[in-house]
């Protein structure tokens, strides 16, 4: 509700800040990133399209408490249809934002229906095993699916006609930069509707939920089928930018290191997913760059130290200091 | 009095165990009534059948002349069966009048909107302030639950019942777990309920039943073993044997 209490306290002419400011912010962000390191636009592309997957786990498990470990199971679900929408259908990207928004959803649902009837171990395990389910069917089917070596060369027309993908990766950064602005303008409006709401309110107590008349499995299937739009969107991107798609878009690790990439940032806040994306890449990229073989370490080290010093992530700390500054020093 | 909730033969066993057995009970408009009984008696677990949060192994639960057995809870809750926790159930993370928007959004059915509208938002949060200034709620409106004291949160949990709008209302131990000092205010609210809605309350506390409730209703081993007066009651001998003799002055469990 931060934006409703922000429009309550705030003069009209600060209002608009908090209707836009936080997406104002990631646009700077994203473009100060790339005038800095114009070599390493891939990379930070890359953090866009991980930035809408985890905001997607924001919504899942931070507004709506599902605990989930196979989210991938949407992202790879929309990262192959996107790419055999334009491979057999049309390799205009729009439509197949669109695919694999649509696959992310329905995947969702259909899992969602069996999964959300359970509640915690058993949920998360249950995620993961769909999850697995998805890739081993993936790995079989090489036929439409290339199995193990993947599906390459995914044809992209230029976007709206206009912006052809260039091969230093301009135009990817600026479309997945876009996408992530859009996502997290709409899951900001949802957080703050009385849908956000009730959802905060599942996950704090079912029984309690039931108890006002919530239908609660409804609502925590259509969260849960939201979700999956946002992760196969994000899996739709990343097939459209890097024009490969393979097993990994559907594999354990990249559920898990959304999940960790959310924690690192704080769970209970969308802009959680924002600050712990990027932070988790950097640190993996210069943990990588020092030592290839255990920088796997560095990032257990960050997760151990994040969830014992900062339960609630970034997220917790940044809003700790602001607090503390407009209250002024004492 | 035109009847609105009506529980016949209502039964309930878990295996061999019957922890409610052949239950008849009629709420009317404007009825108060006291369930009371010793610890283990199946209070808890009669609202929990009536409300849905368990399903009957036998009998029919009616509200307003319609079966609502195959109902599950958020249905029911719809349909105006609404009940409070004798543990306070609320969302400790959310303010106060967030808590209390969660059933007004149900009733003005705005929880799959997933945008915010400042007229129907405005709507709701007026309402939910409406909800909270006669329990004396308004100045903790914004206010996360966990921070609040439980007499408090307590209210809230009434609070939350009365926003829905209830036909029949199941108040589990209001007063439980308040202190002393504060339990004033709970019966002071208590008194101060709409005037025709249909209240069955559980409380261990002897003076408040006999200051709210009309008629009582006593529960032993999942039955009911006598209904009469508080005054009736008061002076059954068996009951004061099995219940109220039992500690004294009836301030059993605790």
């Amino acid at each position: 509700m931060a934006d409703i209490a922000a429009a309550q306290t705030s003069p009209a002419r600060t209002r608009w800040l908090g209707w836009i400011g936080p997406e104002l912010a990631v646009v700077a962000a994203g473009l100060a990133a790339a005038l800095l390191f114009p070599d390493d636009l891939g990379f930070i592309t890359r953090i866009n399209i991980l930035g809408i997957f985890t905001l997607s786990l924001a919504l899942v498990i931070g507004q709506a408490g599902i605990g989930t470990l196979g989210q991938a199971a949407m992202f790879g679900a929309g990262s192959y249809s996107a790419a055999l929408w334009a491979l057999h259908v049309s390799a205009e990207p729009l439509s197949g934002l669109l695919i694999g928004a649509l696959a992310g959803a329905g995947v969702a649902a259909a899992s969602g229906l069996l999964l959300l009837r359970t509640r915690g171990l058993t949920l998360i395990m249950l995620s993961v095993a769909f999850a697995q389910v998805l890739l081993e069917i993936a790995n079989k089917a090489a036929s439409v699916t290339g199995g193990d070596d993947g599906l390459a060369d995914i044809p992209v027309r230029a976007i709206l006609g206009l912006f052809a993908f260039d091969f230093r990766g301009r135009v990817g950064f600026g479309y997945t930069l876009v996408m992530l602005v859009i996502v997290y303008f709409c899951l900001r409006r949802l957080v703050a509707s009385p849908f956000g709401l009730t959802c905060r309110g599942i996950k704090a107590d079912q029984l309690r939920m039931r108890a006002v008349g919530a239908p609660v499995f409804r609502h925590l299937v259509v969260v849960y089928t939201l979700g999956g739009a946002f992760a196969g969107i994000a899996g739709a991107l990343s097939a459209q930018t890097t024009q490969v798609v393979g097993l990994s878009s559907l594999g354990f690790e990249l559920s898990a290191e959304g999940l960790v990439m959310l924690s690192i940032g704080g769970v209970g806040h969308l802009a959680g997913a924002l600050l712990g994306v990027p932070t988790f890449m950097i640190i993996r990229h210069v943990a990588a760059a020092v030592n290839p073989y255990h920088w796997l370490l560095v990032i257990g080290v960050l997760l151990i130290v994040t969830i014992l010093f900062l339960p609630q992530g970034l997220y917790g700390l940044l809003h700790k200091w602001r607090t503390r500054l407009r209250r002024g020093p004492r | 009095m035109t009847e609105r909730l009506r529980l016949t033969g209502v039964t309930k066993s878990f295996g061999g165990l019957k922890v409610a057995s052949g239950i008849d009970l009629s709420l009317a408009e404007g009825d108060r009534t006291a369930l009371i009984g010793p610890n283990g008696a199946g209070k808890t677990t009669l609202i929990n059948l009536i409300s849905g949060a368990l399903r009957a192994s036998a009998g029919e639960i009616y509200l307003d002349g319609a079966r609502v057995n195959a109902l599950d809870q958020s249905t029911r809750t719809r349909a105006g069966i609404v009940r409070t926790f004798q543990v306070s159930r609320l969302c400790r993370d959310l303010t106060v009048i967030e808590n209390v928007s969660l059933p007004l959004i149900q009733r003005h059915r705005a929880a799959f909107r997933m945008w915010p509208a400042p007229a129907s938002d405005r709507a709701i949060r007026g309402e939910a302030a409406a909800c909270l200034e006669p329990l004396g709620l308004a100045a903790v409106a914004d206010r996360r639950v966990r921070e609040l004291a439980y007499g408090e949160q307590r209210l809230v949990e009434i609070a939350i019942a009365l926003a829905l709008k209830p036909r029949v209302l199941l108040l589990d131990e209001p007063a439980a777990g308040v202190p002393e000092s504060e339990s004033g205010i709970i019966l002071d609210v208590l008194a101060r309920l709409p005037r025709e809605l249909p209240i069955l309350l559980i409380e261990h506390d002897m003076d408040l039943v006999f200051r709210f409730a009309r008629r009582v209703i006593v529960l032993v081993a999942g039955a009911i073993l006598f209904e009469g007066t508080p005054a009736e009651v008061a002076a059954n001998q068996a009951i004061r044997d099995i219940y109220l003799g039992r500690d004294g002055h009836g301030a059993a469990g605790h």
